[in-house]
């Protein structure tokens, strides 16, 4: 089995928006970022994923079983981290503890308290007194402290502070290194997930846009400034998007079918999603 | 299974002390104005708010996203749900018998008749429990509470259009009581299975 997570054509309908055609793979030992605007599915498409809420069309498949067949068991090895905390507030991480081991049976709770140990969570404190980040990093512990294949983070990054964003990706790395694991994230900070990731893939209004290897995508698109005139003289097919302003024009362009004699510049992830979003044709 | 009981059990732990002290304040205050089941009946009142107060714990930490991620089925959802309340009612059941129990014997009064109206009320707790809980795994518990009140107003409202009704009092004083209450029992147990089938039909279609 090389594949952990697939999506072949997934669709929900909702009345004012509809998730359509969404595929893609991710295969073990990699990190895959999922992008996309406020709105445009991101959350829906985990939920499907996970059975949270049922598909109108298309196929998920984990650990190369679909997963309406999944069997409860196999759930085991799924660690989830949602944007928002699921725990009540009262509780420390010893009672959150207690309930984890009861509620998956490889859990590890040596492992849990070394984490909350290493991260120097006061063991009397209550979830509610935690900061941000020793939420997330609770969270974290409590998705990867059972036989955990694929982690799956809904928008985990959100509200972190640069410290804290960086010993999470130093952790997701780390995660991987068993090459039979896998990442899937969804995050508005997408200079993070250009650090770590295998493979982006983007979503927007509902519909893929691509979903690549990262350094491919790096490697095909670019931004271009120059003239009116010098764009006009490009080919459409390799121009994405367009943004315009006093001293000229700014593209994203694909690299390779672009003529000798332009200077095209390196883009980020920030600026393939914005021109795809904000200034595409 | 054991682990959403457990979760329920640890999420509440706050509120069951608060309850208790309450408990103790209010059992004081009865055995000081002459004992009798009236004084302990409010402890099913409380497990019945204690088991509506968890269904908003879980709304608020959004706990179904959670635990329908990890193995547990969504009938073992539902179950722990149960297991809770019949917990909250029998542990409450319990510890009101005991002091009807200590407080007669005490005070010397007859106890056949309180420790009989305490499992009375027990049996209509049961019974509530049984009706809230399916529209709270249908609504959640910020719609299940306005329903709540509804659903206490109804026996109040029917008992006194029964008490004004000559003929539906009549048919009322035909009732063999003895057969009733040897039939409650059986009555409370197929009514709150019935609603755990009803429960779990309605959550195993929920989307989260």
């Amino acid at each position: 089995m090389s594949d952990l997570l697939k999506l072949e054509n997934v669709g929900k309908d909702y009345g004012t928006f509809s998730l359509q055609d969404i595929s893609f793979t991710l295969p073990a030992g990699c990190i895959m970022g999922f992008i996309g605007e406020n709105g445009a599915g991101k959350s829906t498409t985990i939920k499907l994923i996970l059975d949270l809420i049922r598909k109108d069309r298309g196929s998920v498949e984990i650990f190369g079983k679909k997963s309406e067949q999944l069997p409860r068991t196999m759930r085991e090895h799924i660690g989830v981290v949602l944007d928002e905390a699921n725990f009540s507030q009262d509780l420390n991480y010893k009672d959150i503890n207690m309930i984890m081991k009861h509620l998956y049976k490889t859990w590890d709770s040596r492992k849990f308290f070394k984490m909350m140990q290493d991260y120097k969570i006061p063991p009397e404190s209550k979830f509610k007194d935690y900061s941000k980040g020793m939420k997330m990093k609770l969270l974290i512990a409590a998705a990867v402290c059972h036989d955990t294949k694929l982690l799956i983070m809904d928008e985990a990054t959100s509200g972190l502070d640069p410290v804290s964003r960086d010993d999470l990706l130093d952790f997701l790395m780390e995660f991987i290194q068993d090459e039979t694991k896998s990442v899937f994230i969804s995050s508005h900070i997408l200079s993070d997930l250009e650090k770590i990731c295998d493979y982006i893939t983007f979503i927007h209004q509902g519909r893929l846009v691509f979903s690549e290897s990262k350094d491919e995508l790096l490697e095909k698109y670019g931004i271009l400034k120059c003239s009116e005139k010098e764009l006009a003289d490009i080919d459409e097919e390799a121009v994405v998007g367009v943004r315009r302003n006093a001293f000229g024009v700014e593209a994203l362009v694909q690299r390779d079918s672009i003529p000798g004699g332009y200077i095209v510049d390196p883009a980020t992830l920030d600026e393939i999603m914005v021109f795809y979003v904000k200034e595409a044709k | 299974m054991i682990g959403a009981v457990i979760a329920d059990m640890l999420s509440m732990k706050k509120v069951v002390k608060l309850y208790l002290i309450v408990s103790v304040i209010y059992i004081a205050l009865g055995i000081f104005n002459g004992g009798g089941s009236a004084m302990v009946s409010f402890l099913i009142f409380f497990a019945v708010m204690l088991v509506l107060a968890s269904f908003s714990y879980n709304d608020i930490c959004h706990w179904d996203k959670f635990i329908n991620v990890t193995p547990v089925r969504r009938i073992e959802i539902v179950a722990a749900k149960y297991i809770f309340a019949l917990t909250a009612v029998a542990v409450s059941t319990l510890i009101g018998e005991i002091v009807l129990y200590v407080t007669g014997k005490m005070s010397g009064r007859p106890l056949e008749e309180d420790m009989i109206s305490m499992l009375v009320v027990s049996g209509i707790g049961m019974v509530y429990l049984s009706i809230m809980l399916p529209i709270l795994f249908k609504v959640g518990a910020e719609k299940g509470r306005i329903i709540m009140f509804v659903v206490l107003l109804i026996p109040v409202v029917g008992a006194l259009l029964i008490s004004k009704d000559p003929e539906m009092m009549a048919a009322v004083n035909q009732i063999d009581f003895r057969m009733a209450a040897a039939a409650a029992p059986f009555a409370v147990a197929a009514i709150f299975i019935i609603s755990f089938f009803v429960s779990y039909k309605i959550y195993k279609s929920k989307e989260f």
